[in-house]
């Protein structure tokens, strides 16, 4: 009941209100649309630039002009739209893998292959047809912000397929080797072809860099790389013992050389001091002999023969015959030696 | 009355705003456009550039009465009679399905094509064709057809030089855009492969065939270290043979050398009298002789004292040389 009687009261007081505003409405209304109209037409005769944007104004749906300054600008309201393309962000296209999550600081990035657009043929012109896994990147940016907007239906999907057919048609001419070992010769040689399609195209894009990331081979090839990797090692290493071989033995042999020489030259001054100093002896003996001969020649001879005769064992042959050999015991050693000589 | 005057007011002003803006019509940067009355084609609207291209495929066509406006932006029209139809003029992109080839040498490959092209008669494109969907089915017909038949014209190894495959498909686009514009409208600025790749089933073949192949190569390198070693090595020793060789030739010489100055040393102070020298010499080697059993004869001169000192006798010494000896 009180309920009732409450909502009873409501009304009369709303139906007061709403008199009261109607009143008001009629007299402010027109007031306030025309200043709002006037405020959306003041707004829509500006627009903001930022400094990485180019602005391609179109009157009627015609490119008017493309704006490249920065800060604050005046367009026709209602007729003018402003198209606003950022032409300094750098933009990555991957090719061969796509990026799942990004990294971050606490996070590894995460990777998905994509192995039919990574699979490509190798050396096809040598009729070598091999495969290789090739991953890589491209960064381009907007360089034509009409070209970009007007020309072309898809340019994203487009520059990827113009890709891939770039890259196909540069490595299929490649040797494994060169596709493997020499990234920068793939990106020197898809970048211009690039580019050229992406001018013909009209895309308005502009490809600034490519970055071969990986170049793999199936499982079974690459193991085989790998052993060849070693081979070159192996071989690369036998090169290097030959070397060593060289430095040790060569400089061995001149050494042994020059001892020889060295040691000819000793033997040499020996010799020849010898004799000088035999010939001083001799010289010296020689004027006591001419002083003296016969005595000399005596004390030598009975200097030598006493030596002779007590540093050997003497046997004296009193046979007629000189005989005595026969009946001589000789010790073994001694006709060991007879034997020997 | 003043109430129904009002009303009238209003609804001629709606209908002429409506008028007024159906008489205007707008033609994007990135949009051809015709225009009909009653269904018959009185207009089209074109980039300045394709003027004179539309133009002949006009005449080709036989409609000569069709006017070609060659700029974008704001037009008039008649109101309710006039309708407008538009197409996109950007560059629209076909991509194929993928598709098994035969080169001429009777190798599969596998393809996956695509081709920019765009409306460039929308005339002949509203009639022929109509939108993108139709549009990429005679993509399908006729740039398909073009690839496969390059491709079968070539051999395996001559599909991917460099630049056949891109030359052969340039040859063929001006007849098949003879073709197209005049049929459909469309005009193709460039056909591609964007993917070549071997059936699945050859794929692990190669990957056989090519670890073969990488393999002789590892064998052959191993074999090459070998041999390269083994020749640096003979070069060595030969090189080592050559420098002893060299010295020992030298110190025979330089010995030789010595040995003659000692002799020629000898020999100047020697001829004055060699017999003397020859004594002593001998001397000296009777001395040297040590632990040797040496049989002489009783006569020998050392023993001409030993059965007594007669007076005035000399000492012998000229038997020396018959000393025999046993070392």
């Amino acid at each position: 009941m009180s309920q009732q009687f409450y909502n009873k009261d409501d009304d009369n007081v709303v139906d007061i209100d709403m008199k009261a505003m109607r009143k008001k409405i009629f007299t402010f209304g027109p007031i306030i649309i025309i200043v709002l109209i006037i405020a959306f037409v003041l707004l829509n005769s500006i627009y903001m630039l930022e400094n990485r944007e180019n602005a391609v104004v179109l009157r009627f749906g015609r490119v008017n002009e493309v704006v490249t300054d920065p800060g604050l600008h005046f367009k026709v309201p209602l007729i003018d739209q402003v198209a606003k393309v950022d032409v300094r962000s750098i933009s990555n296209m991957e090719y061969g893998f796509r990026t799942e999550t990004p990294g971050t600081e606490t996070q590894v990035a995460g990777y998905s292959e994509h192995e039919a657009e990574a699979r490509i043929i190798v050396d096809g012109a040598n009729n070598n047809a091999s495969i290789a896994l090739i991953e890589l990147i491209i960064q381009y940016r907007v360089s034509n912000p009409v070209d970009y907007l007007f020309k072309v239906d898809d340019p994203e999907g487009t520059l990827r397929l113009a890709l891939e057919d770039v890259i196909r048609s540069s490595v299929q001419s490649f040797t494994l080797d060169e596709a493997k070992t020499q990234k920068e010769l793939i990106d020197a040689s898809v970048l211009p072809k690039l580019q050229q399609k992406m001018i013909e195209y009209e895309s308005g894009l502009e490809i600034i860099l490519v970055g071969t990331q990986n170049v793999q081979f199936l499982e079974n090839v690459e193991a085989a790389y790998q052993q060849k990797e070693n081979a070159n090692q192996y071989k690369n290493g036998k090169r290097e013992d030959a070397e060593k071989y060289n430095n040790t033995v060569i400089p061995q042999a001149q050494a042994e050389a020059t001892k020889l020489v060295e040691d000819a030259y000793a033997y040499r001054a020996e010799v020849v001091a010898g004799a000088n100093a035999g010939v001083a002896e001799f010289n010296a003996l020689y004027r006591e002999y001419i002083n003296n001969p016969d005595i000399l020649k005596e004390r030598y001879y009975i200097d030598s023969m006493t030596a002779f005769l007590s540093n050997n064992k003497i046997v004296v042959d009193g046979t007629a015959e000189g005989e005595i050999y026969k009946f001589y015991n000789f010790d073994d050693a001694a006709i060991k030696q007879s034997v020997t000589n | 009355m003043k109430r129904i005057a009002g009303i009238v007011f209003a609804v001629v002003i709606v209908l002429g705003l409506f008028a007024l803006v159906n008489s205007l019509y707008i033609v994007r940067e990135d949009e051809v456009a015709i225009v009909k009355t009653f269904g018959k084609i009185n207009n089209v609207i074109i980039a300045f550039d394709d003027a004179e291209d539309v133009n002949n495929n006009l005449k080709r066509n036989n409609y000569p009465n069709i006017r070609v406006i060659t700029e974008k932006g704001l037009h008039f029209k008649r109101p309710f009679i006039d309708t407008v139809e538009r197409y996109s003029a950007k560059y629209l992109t076909y991509t194929s399905n993928t598709e098994l080839i035969n080169t001429n040498d009777e190798r599969r490959i596998e393809i996956e094509m695509y081709a920019q092209y765009r409306v460039l008669d929308p005339v002949v494109f509203g009639l022929a064709v109509g939108n993108k969907v139709e549009a990429n089915k005679r993509m399908d017909e006729y740039v398909y057809k073009t690839v496969i038949n390059s491709a079968n014209t070539l051999k395996f190894d001559e599909f991917f030089y460099q630049n056949t495959l891109s030359e052969l498909l340039d040859s063929k686009k001006d007849a098949l855009n003879e073709q197209l514009v005049a049929e459909y409208g469309l005009f193709v600025t460039d056909i591609g492969i964007n993917r070549k790749n071997f059936p699945q089933s050859n794929v692990s073949n190669i990957e056989e065939k090519m670890a073969k192949e990488i393999e002789k190569e590892s064998e052959k390198l191993i074999a090459e270290g070998d041999s390269e070693y083994i020749k640096a090595q003979s070069i060595t020793d030969r090189q080592r043979a050559e420098i002893v060789s060299k010295a020992v030739e030298n110190a025979a010489i330089i010995k030789a050398d010595a040995d003659a100055e000692s002799i020629r040393i000898y020999q100047e102070s020697l001829q004055k009298d060699l017999e003397f020298f020859q004594f002593i010499k001998r001397m000296e080697i009777y001395e040297n002789i040590q632990g040797s059993t040496i049989f002489l004869d009783n006569d020998n001169a050392i023993f001409n004292f030993i059965g007594g000192y007669p007076a005035g006798m000399q000492p012998v010494v000229s038997d020396v040389e018959e000393l025999e000896t046993i070392e």
